[in-house]
């Protein structure tokens, strides 16, 4: 009797532990306990802002409905064919501006101010020529990923060591060979990085795109169908969609990163920077 | 080491060959720092012979470096005469090769992509002829069985082989080396010099060879050329005609060692 409940009780004792340890672990401490005091001090859900279980409610209410999934799709395409341009186009104008010197003369001294360009502030522009429709959506999409993309690639291209550009010059390596062999291999950590940078764009573009230019399936009619109902439980259950969306889209991303490019390949990113 | 040499001579990849002279006249340099001229080299004259080896010994910040970068064609302003075989040297060629203190191999590629890259410009090999030096190469620096391996997974002593390697699979008329083993440990190093020993006595190329070691020095110089700091210049050159292969406790180099040092000393006085 005794043995059995000791056990039982260092049974509980680890499940409770570990529990705790998959909280604290994860990082889920603070939302967690941010959602229980939330639903502690407003059981009854209030007028402007619902509780988690109503929240809850919506979106399992939510998921039952195709229209919800097809929105999910919709975005997913809509950043996924807009990075993959713009991520096209930023390398090659950074593998560009990196290595051939004239395009440095022409282009170098306006890049590093495109960081500051706001890109949303082309939006009117992009509406007034390509109109409301995908074509507009998926270019502004395009241009938010191909910034820092581009930055970054020019970057990953500057900053080869001195050292190995002597030894390609020893071999007289022309520029393709150059380039397959030491500038795009050393260059490639920061392009890992600018993709990174840019998706996170791309989907915050993606979002504003169909914010903006409200035609067609998106995530943010979510956010819109609130905004036109009152119903801020809709608006939340967007932006968290969104959130966990984009942080998806991310991880992917660093997966398919983490294939596509071997260790030995990512050594020189610690070299060159020390 | 004759067991080498004769590993050397079956393999039908590794053409014996001669090197080229060198001819240096008159070459000064000159960086400009904060707007100011600071001189590097000063007049050095220095005529190496088709399939000689010098040494250059010298303190840090003689410029030895500097002389070949200059020899190479890496550097292209600079004042005086270089010329490789009679022809004046403008942009680093297939005639040179250079092997650096750290192995530059790049971290990215194995040790046979590496060497291969070297002959990526050679339009007359065909690929199973390229195929066949490399493999060649990494048997001749003994680095058979790592072909594959990339630069971090090898020691200092074998990336250095392998950068040797790199830089002799374009059959060079002349090999630089660049304190080649000042980058690794003392065993390794000795190892090494006996290494560089035995391949300039197979393939009789034309070595100029910068190192602080006055040792490493004595033991593979024909002539050991001795450089005077700030700016750059030399001192003095001492011919070294002890036979090969020297294991570096012969006595006559010993006494060169205590004149290079005296040499040294005096240098360090003005």
């Amino acid at each position: 009797m005794v043995y059995l409940s000791s056990q039982a009780k260092a049974l509980a004792d680890s499940t409770v532990s570990r529990a705790w340890r998959a909280v604290t672990g994860t990082g889920l401490l603070l939302p967690l306990s941010v959602l229980l005091v939330w639903q502690l001090a407003d059981r009854h859900g209030g007028e402007g802002i619902p509780n988690p279980a109503a929240l809850a409610a919506t979106f399992l209410h939510l998921v039952r409905e195709s229209a919800f999934w097809w929105a999910l799709l919709a975005s997913i395409r809509r950043v996924m064919i807009g990075f993959a341009c713009g991520a096209l186009v930023g390398v090659a104008t950074g593998l560009a501006l990196g290595g051939l010197s004239w395009m440095r003369w022409l282009f170098g001294p306006v890049v590093s101010l495109w960081r500051y360009m706001p890109i949303f502030s082309l939006i009117p522009l992009l509406v007034l020529w390509l109109g409301l429709g995908e074509p507009a959506k998926l270019v502004l999409v395009a241009l938010a990923t191909s910034v820092p993309v581009t930055l970054s690639t020019y970057e990953g291209m500057r900053v080869i060591p001195q050292k190995y550009q002597d030894v390609a010059d020893m071999f007289g390596l022309t520029f393709w060979v150059r380039l397959k062999l030491l500038l795009l291999p050393a260059a490639l950590p920061f392009v890992a990085n600018g993709l990174r940078q840019g998706l996170a764009f791309a989907w915050m573009a993606t979002v504003v795109s169909e914010l903006f230019l409200s035609s067609g399936a998106g995530l943010s009619e979510l956010i819109v169908a609130g905004q036109e109902q009152f119903r801020p439980d809709l608006m939340l259950i967007g932006i968290a969609v969104i959130a966990i969306t984009g942080i998806a889209l991310n991880k992917a991303l660093d997966r398919l990163i983490h294939y596509a490019v071997p260790g030995a390949q990512l050594s020189i990113a610690g070299e060159s920077r020390s | 080491m004759s067991a080498s040499v004769l590993h050397l001579r079956q393999s039908p990849f590794v053409a014996p060959l001669s090197g080229k002279d060198v001819v240096l006249e008159g070459v000064s340099k000159a960086f400009s720092m904060n707007g100011k001229d600071m001189p590097v080299l000063r007049d050095i004259t220095l005529h190496v012979k088709a399939g000689e080896f010098v040494s250059i010994v010298g303190a840090s910040g003689c410029g030895k470096s500097t002389l070949l970068r200059i020899i190479a064609g890496l550097e292209k302003t600079f004042d005086g005469i270089v010329q490789i075989g009679g022809q004046g040297v403008e942009a680093p060629t297939r005639d040179c090769g250079l092997v650096f203190q750290d192995h530059r191999l790049f971290p990215w590629l194995t040790v046979r992509q590496n060497i291969a890259m070297a002959l990526r410009s050679n339009r007359e090999l065909s690929t199973q002829g390229k195929a066949d030096l490399v493999q060649s190469h990494i048997a001749l620096v003994k680095l058979d069985g790592f072909e594959n391996a990339y630069p971090d997974q090898l020691s200092g002593g074998m990336a250095q082989r392998a950068a040797i390697a790199r830089a002799l699979v374009t059959s060079p008329s002349v090999l630089l080396l660049d304190e080649p083993l000042g980058a690794v440990d003392a065993l390794t190093r000795l190892h090494l010099q006996r290494e560089l020993q035995r391949l300039w006595m197979t393939r009789r190329t034309t070595m100029i060879m910068v190192t602080h070691d006055i040792e490493e020095a004595l033991l593979l110089g024909d002539r050991v050329v001795i450089l005077q700091p700030r700016p750059g210049r030399i001192h003095s050159v001492l011919e070294i005609h002890t036979p090969r292969p020297r294991t570096g406790e012969e006595t006559t180099l010993l006494a060169a060692k205590r004149r290079i040092l005296d040499a040294l000393n005096v240098g360090n006085d003005e």
